[in-house]
């Protein structure tokens, strides 16, 4: 039993540090001398963010404002409330667990909590469980594009070639068809922009950033 | 019917914190002369502008988020919200279409034929004129008093309201009788506190103030 623990050790900082190691690779290879590239948005130091924003689901159109907020190191609570306050929704990410703290009822459906808790879950955690990284091909000269794969999934990543950042992250066709994250920002930490979609839910989310 | 449009809040000229410091509150002692009296009050009220300031607390997170912006109340049922600080958002209420102006974009909702925006103005327009406790099958009013305002908590009785909202307080200058301060609880906690200022009463409102802006 004991000695089977080491080659499981050995495969598990395999995937670890190979992913990252060959991150690092591209980066030297693709372009010297600039920010690494990362799977995080949101940088770690983030603590909160308020936008304004809107939602968009089947026929309802929902504004008001996200507040977006790092309760611990692995936890982040995301409360979208209408411009009068009323909370249409207040939902936690903790670690691998997602708590609905509270729901609209009309919003109260299992496959858009679901879609919520993973496309909030691409923004707000960076994805430490990449197995792979290939570079795809991409139309315009300044950016990246990245095939991922993860326990999390298969996603496109694409990265402003300048910056290192991320501005898109597509994740590949399932059941809960395929969902379409684009991040704007300036050189502040956090985006100004953030754009959600999923045709087949029939779900958009709208958020521009207010203030910390 | 003597009710239905009868009650339309006045704001106050006195200062929040002025208000507010007048000692504990305790049980109002008779609760029909203040509807009589607040009844009397807003029936010459036909348009109301104020300032306002909205607070939402995130109980479990000690958070506030602040926002503020103008009031515009016109007799029967024409509210505007104009919120410029920190975005600008307009909503508008009139005769049960909701017209919203979130930056560029305009948006026109029939509330008959979307329940949630139906309760939501029912809510607004019952807080801002002040009858909402007089409903007496959707709300469980109760009246509480200091020496220098009262107070009206309304507790829902409909099942789909107390989903959203667990309490509503209205507080009243105990002087003009003019709302000063709507505070709306949410089940998990959180809670809404619009206080309002710099009122002026039955200033000239075009109608088309309340139209899709």
């Amino acid at each position: 039993m004991r000695r089977s623990l080491i080659p499981k050790s050995l495969l598990v900082l395999f995937l670890c540090i190979g992913p990252l190691s060959w991150i690092m690779g591209q980066h030297e290879r693709t372009v010297p001398g600039q920010i690494p590239y990362t799977t995080a948005i949101f940088d770690s130091s983030f603590e909160k963010a308020l936008y304004k924003g809107s939602l968009d689901i089947s026929k309802h159109h929902l504004t008001g404002l996200f507040f977006l907020k790092r309760v611990s190191v692995n936890s982040v609570r995301i409360v979208f409330s209408n411009e009068m306050g009323m909370t249409f929704f207040d939902l936690e990410l903790k670690g691998d667990d997602f708590i609905v703290h509270s729901c609209f009822p009309s919003l109260e459906r299992a496959s858009l909590l679901k879609l919520l808790k993973n496309d909030f879950r691409l923004l707000m955690f960076p994805d430490t469980t990449v197995t792979r990284m290939k570079p795809g091909r991409s139309g315009d000269s300044g950016l990246l594009i990245f095939r991922v794969k993860s326990a999390r999934g298969s996603f496109h990543y694409t990265y402003d070639k300048d910056s290192g950042k991320i501005i898109r992250i597509q994740t590949s066709r399932s059941i809960m068809g395929r969902t379409d994250l684009r991040i704007n920002g300036d050189k502040r930490l956090e985006p100004t922009k953030i754009y959600i979609s999923n045709s087949t839910i029939g779900l958009q989310i709208n958020m521009t950033f207010l203030s910390n | 019917m003597k009710y239905k449009y009868g009650f339309v809040l006045i704001f106050f000229t006195f200062s929040v914190s002025f208000v507010f410091s007048q000692g504990p509150l305790t049980v109002m002692k008779n609760p029909e002369v203040f509807k009589q009296r607040f009844s009397e009050a807003t029936r010459k009220t036909q348009t109301i502008e104020a300032n306002f300031t909205q607070e939402k607390n995130l109980s479990v997170l000690s958070d506030k988020i602040i926002t503020k912006g103008r009031f515009l109340f016109k007799k029967e049922k024409k509210l505007r919200w104009e919120y410029t600080e920190p975005f600008h958002y307009v909503i508008i209420l009139n005769n049960g279409t909701m017209f919203t102006q979130d930056e560029d974009k305009k948006s026109k909702i029939d509330m008959r034929n979307n329940k949630m925006f139906a309760e939501i103005n029912s809510i607004i327009l019952g807080c801002v004129q002040g009858n909402l406790f007089n409903d007496e099958q959707k709300f469980l009013s109760s009246f509480f008093e200091n020496s220098g305002s009262f107070l009206v908590k309304m507790k829902p009785l409909a099942p789909n309201l107390k989903e959203y909202l667990s309490e509503i307080r209205i507080y009243f200058d105990k002087n003009d009788l003019s709302v000063i301060r709507l505070e709306m609880y949410e089940p998990a906690g959180d809670f809404t506190r619009i206080d309002f200022s710099g009122e002026k009463i039955n200033t000239n409102l075009p109608d088309e103030t309340f139209l899709n802006p």
